[in-house]
Order: C-alpha cells, then sequence, then structure tokens
C-alpha cells in the first residue's frame, strides 16, 4: 500500500509518520528538517503547503515529486 | 452590483488614494488627509495602495521620495490595510510590535516587488537609461535598512524565544538575517561600483536578495510568529515594545507607543498560556538543563564558599566559580609571571590589573555595604562610598556602554544612558551572553569567556566601523576581591570625536 502524504500536516508529525520523506523535503530547501531542535519547534508550524509557497515551487510540481519518489498525496477537496 | 459599478468604484477607490497620497506628497496636512481617507474608505487592501503608488510615480513623482512615501504610507494606512493573515485582534492594534513588524514587511515587499525588480527590469531593456539605475541605487539603500528590522527581531524577540526553551530557530535565524545583510551589502556594492560591473552579475545580486528577503518574511510572519504567539504573554510584547523604538524601524514612521492593558495582563495570570506541547515539551528540556547546571553549581559550592567573603556585596549569583579553583589559581599565576615587567610598563594601566588580592595591602578596605545616618544604605568603596542613587547616577552618566556577564556566562546587568551603540534589552538579562551574538561570532565570543575562565587572558579588545561611528569595543575579566572570577565586563564606546580631537581645549581656553 501506498503512502499518503498530507499537505497540512506538520512537518514534525509528517517526518514521525514517513521518516522517508526527509530527502523530498531537503531538495525543496527545507534543510531545517535534519536538525532536530529545529524540527521539534519550528516543525510543529511548517507544513509541506506552506514550504513550498516559501520556498515558490508550484503545489502541482511538489505533488509531481512526492508521487515520483512512490507516495500519494492526500487530496483535501 | 454590476460589473461596471464595481469597475467604477475600483477606479474611485485607487483615485481616493491617489488624491490622499499626492496631497500629503506635497506637504498637505496630515489630519485633513486622514479624515478624507477616514470618510472615504472603512479599509484598504495591500494590492490598492501599491497599484496607488505606481500610479503616483507614472505621474511623475520623484522616485527619490519613495522612502518617504512609505513612511506617509504607514502613517495613514495605520490599521486600515486589510490583511488576510489576521489572527488576533490585540496584535492589530496599531503600535503592536507584530502589527510594527508586519508594516514593516509589507512596505519591504512593495519596496521590492513594485520598485526594486520592476526598475531593474527596465534598466536591462532600456541599455541606458541611468534613471533606472538612479532608482535601482536608491531602492537598494533604502533596503538596507532592513538591520533595524532585524535587530528588533533579534533583540527583543529572540531573547524571550530563549528563554521559553526555543533555542535553535532563533539561532538558524540569525545566521539567516546576517546572511541577508551580507547579500544587501554586495548589491549596493556591486551597483556603485566604478566601472559598473556586468548587467547580469547585478541582477544576479539583486535577485538573491529579493528572494532571500521575501523568504525570511515568509518565515516570521508564517513560522515564527505562530510559535512564539502559544508561549509569549501580554507582558512580554510589553517589554517587546518598550525597548523597540530605541532600535529602530525600516522604512515606517515610529509606531504610536502601545502597552498591554491591564485586562490583558490579568487575563495572562487567570488563564496562563495552554501550555501546548511544544512548550511543555521545551520546558522539560529546559529544567533537565537547568537541574544539571544546579548539579555543576552544587558540586562546586564548598570551594566557591570558602572564597566568598562575608564582606562581599554581590549576590550570590556573582560568586560561582564553575572551573577548579586550584587550576585556576594555577592558571593565574602561571599567566601573572608571564607578564613580563616591560609589558607591565607598556601601557597597561594600573586599574586593568588584577585583584589586589595577590598583592596583600594591609591598607585595602574590602567593599561594603553600610548603613547612613538618614538609614539608607550606601557601598563603601576602599577609596571612598557611594549612595545607591549616586551610584545609578554615575552608571547613568558614565560616557561608556557598560554590560556585565557574570561568572556563569550570563547577562547580568548593562548600563544605559539612552543612546546604547548597540541595542541592548532588558529581555537580555539572565540569558546566555553567547545566545546574544550573531551565529557567525559564537565561537570567539565563547573563546574569549573560557579564555577569561582560565585566567589565560583579561581583556580583548576591537574596534570596528558601525553606521558611520568608530566603535571601540573592550572586554575585561572581573575579579573579585580573592581574584576569584567575577564575569566579564564589555565597554562599548563612540571614539569617532575622540579619534578627531586635535590641539588642545583647556579649562583656561576660550569658549
Amino acid at each position: 500500500m501506498t503512502q499518503k502524504i498530507d499537505l497540512d500536516m506538520t512537518v514534525y508529525e509528517l517526518v514521525q509518520a514517513v521518516p522517508e520523506i526527509v530527502p523530498i523535503m531537503v531538495d525543496m530547501g527545507l534543510d531545517g528538517v535534519t536538525n532536530p531542535a529545529m524540527l521539534k519547534t519550528a516543525g510543529r508550524f511548517m507544513t509541506l503547503r506552506k514550504g513550498a509557497q516559501m520556498k515558490k515551487i508550484p503545489l502541482d510540481k511538489l505533488t509531481a515529486s512526492i508521487e515520483a519518489a512512490g507516495f500519494e498525496v492526500e487530496k483535501h477537496e | 452590483m454590476s460589473d461596471n459599478q464595481l469597475e467604477h468604484n475600483a477606479v474611485y477607490r485607487q483615485k481616493k488614494i491617489v488624491e490622499i497620497l499626492k496631497m500629503l506628497h506635497e506637504g498637505g496636512s496630515f489630519d485633513e488627509a486622514k479624515a478624507i481617507f477616514d470618510e472615504t474608505f472603512s479599509s484598504v487592501d495591500v494590492s490598492e495602495i501599491t497599484s496607488a503608488e505606481r500610479a503616483l510615480i507614472a505621474t511623475g513623482l520623484n522616485p527619490m521620495e519613495i522612502q518617504h512615501l512609505c513612511n506617509v504610507h504607514a502613517a495613514v494606512f495605520k490599521g486600515k490595510i486589510s490583511d488576510d493573515q489576521t489572527t488576533d485582534a490585540v496584535q492589530e492594534q496599531p503600535g503592536h510590535p507584530v502589527q510594527a513588524m508586519k508594516l514593516e514587511n509589507l512596505i519591504i515587499t512593495s519596496l521590492l516587488k513594485d520598485e526594486l525588480l520592476p526598475c531593474l527590469k527596465k534598466w536591462q531593456q532600456s541599455g541606458t537609461d541611468d534613471q533606472y539605475l538612479v532608482r535601482i541605487k536608491r531602492a537598494l539603500k533604502d533596503l538596507a535598512t532592513i538591520d533595524h528590522h532585524y535587530a528588533r527581531k533579534e533583540n527583543t524577540i529572540f531573547p524571550l524565544m530563549d528563554k521559553y526553551g526555543i533555542t535553535a530557530p532563533p539561532k538558524v535565524m540569525w545566521g539567516v538575517d546576517d546572511k541577508i545583510r551580507g547579500l544587501i551589502a554586495t548589491a549596493n556594492k556591486l551597483v556603485n561600483q566604478e566601472p559598473l560591473p556586468d548587467k547580469y552579475e547585478i541582477e544576479a545580486a539583486i535577485e538573491a536578495v529579493n528572494q532571500e528577503v521575501v523568504e525570511m518574511i515568509f518565515k516570521e510572519e508564517q513560522i515564527m510568529l505562530p510559535m512564539i504567539n502559544e508561549v509569549f504573554t501580554a507582558s512580554d510584547w510589553g517589554l517587546i515594545a518598550s525597548e523597540s523604538d530605541d532600535i529602530g524601524y525600516t522604512l515606517i514612521a515610529q509606531p504610536l507607543p502601545w502597552r498591554p492593558s491591564a485586562a490583558e495582563i490579568a487575563q495572562d495570570a487567570a488563564q496562563p498560556k495552554k501550555v501546548p506541547a511544544i512548550a511543555a515539551e521545551l520546558n522539560e528540556a529546559a529544567q533537565a538543563l537547568a537541574a544539571q547546571e544546579d548539579l555543576a553549581r552544587l558540586a562546586k559550592k564548598p570551594a566557591a564558599k570558602k572564597v566568598a567573603s562575608k564582606t562581599t556585596v554581590t549576590p550570590e549569583t556573582l560568586a560561582k566559580p564553575t572551573i577548579d579553583p586550584k587550576i585556576k589559581a594555577d592558571k593565574i599565576a602561571a599567566f601573572k609571571a608571564g607578564l613580563s615587567p616591560e609589558e607591565a610598563a607598556a601601557g597597561r594601566p594600573e586599574w586593568t590589573k588584577m585583584a589586589p588580592a595577590q598583592t596583600p595591602n594591609m591598607e585595602y578596605e574590602r567593599t561594603k555595604l553600610q548603613i547612613d545616618a538618614s538609614g539608607l544604605a550606601e557601598i563603601s568603596f576602599n577609596n571612598g562610598t557611594l549612595s545607591l542613587a549616586e551610584l545609578t547616577g554615575i552608571f547613568k552618566i558614565l560616557p561608556l556602554d557598560l554590560t556585565f556577564v557574570d561568572a556563569n556566562d550570563n547577562v547580568a546587568w548593562f548600563s544605559d544612558d539612552g543612546h546604547r551603540i548597540f541595542p541592548r534589552t532588558k529581555a537580555v538579562v539572565g540569558r546566555a551572553v553567547v545566545n546574544c551574538h550573531p551565529p557567525k561570532s559564537y565561537d570567539k565570543v565563547k573563546k574569549i569567556l573560557d579564555d577569561f575562565h582560565d585566567g589565560v587572558r583579561d581583556q580583548a579588545e576591537f574596534w570596528i566601523n558601525f553606521r558611520g561611528i568608530m566603535a571601540y569595543i573592550r572586554y575585561f575579566a572581573v575579579h573579585d576581591e580573592d581574584g576569584n572570577y567575577a564575569g566579564c565586563l564589555e565597554v562599548s564606546q563612540d571614539i569617532t570625536k575622540i579619534q578627531q580631537l586635535e590641539g588642545e581645549h583647556r579649562l583656561d581656553s576660550d569658549d
């Protein structure tokens, strides 16, 4: 079963649930994720959606790279 | 409303904004402009203001006035700009530090998006039009004042985050602030270089600035603010507000004074911040750390006790040497032995030498607290007596900025004559001194303090050009009357005028 990635989950929760997501975030430029002290603090307020917005990455591009890594992106309708 | 009417309305609003801005720009009465504004609009969108600003520039407004215009915007539209990030009504009050910060971010964003980047593009396309280069230079110069925005954050907000155990984010963010300061300095240098470097080099520098500044605004508003809102109290914001004006603002007028209401403070007391997961966890970590420190302190206590003579006035917090007194005594002895008489004679003033304990003097009277005839406390030093009021007055008037860091490397006190070279805020008192410096100077500060602790060095000095003045900064190891390390005194001084002194001005000279 492919794991679902929720773009609005906090990065802190996400990394606990799906540690394999870390390289994708680092690729996005969200390298704070590799610092445990940052992950525990700022990570509770950062989401993939916010990260994409901050780094000016179009959402569909982010979705594509997450899917390319073998995950599924949770769709909120 | 039909599309046509909507369109008409938008055009009308736009016209009114331009009218108000123009009126202000031509030196019209601020109150009158404000009155027109208030009766025309209940609120204005950021995009409306920025497009009005563009319209004004298009009608021939001198672009050199952009900063002035920004200030005027800030004043007239204060609190009237709708912001979809609205979080908390209190924080939207005029003068609240969050409001001031967001307003600055708004202006900075507009400066980048509506002036710097369009000018850069037009300059590249125009080939030879220097008018755009002039505007680029002006915009970059204005952007350099972002230093105030960052300095306020670093000196008022970061120490409080640190206090609540949120230590990593301020450190990381301070590093990025410094990087941005560097990028802006580089861009400023490039556009003012003769001959002018390649256009693409300038473009790359400006784009790097833009990207980092915009990203920092996002981090401040979307990550830092929600994070600190979980822990900061109304009093915390009051402290931040009270210390902000001295540091200054970026491209906005000084905000109205703001203080938390009694009700807001009472609310914090009655209903302590719903200690969220983050704070709870951080508190645990902080307490564990504090416990460790206490343990370390207790372990050293017997030794410390022995040296803390009962005549010493210093509060207990001061007398906590953290290294083995034996090792230290040895090191001090070695250090002193290493000091040749020539070196000592070569301009080491008497008062920089270590405490007199090593050179016993029968006449020496230890400092003590005594009560004068009218029952007021005074401090009796070896060379005389000062009342607390006198001491306070002396520190206030001393033409030096002093900061004292105690034996545990925590900031204990700073003098304040109202205009310090480097901002110091009450929030730093009690915080680890290394957290009060940009990360890039962390290692250097740590090294100086370690050397002071170990007794291998007892002073360090630097002089730097800082915002157009020559700042002379010295650090001294302070020892108590028994020669034990008591802390580090930082002495900063604006020596610009002193360096320019020539000839003589004697007491008997004519004025």
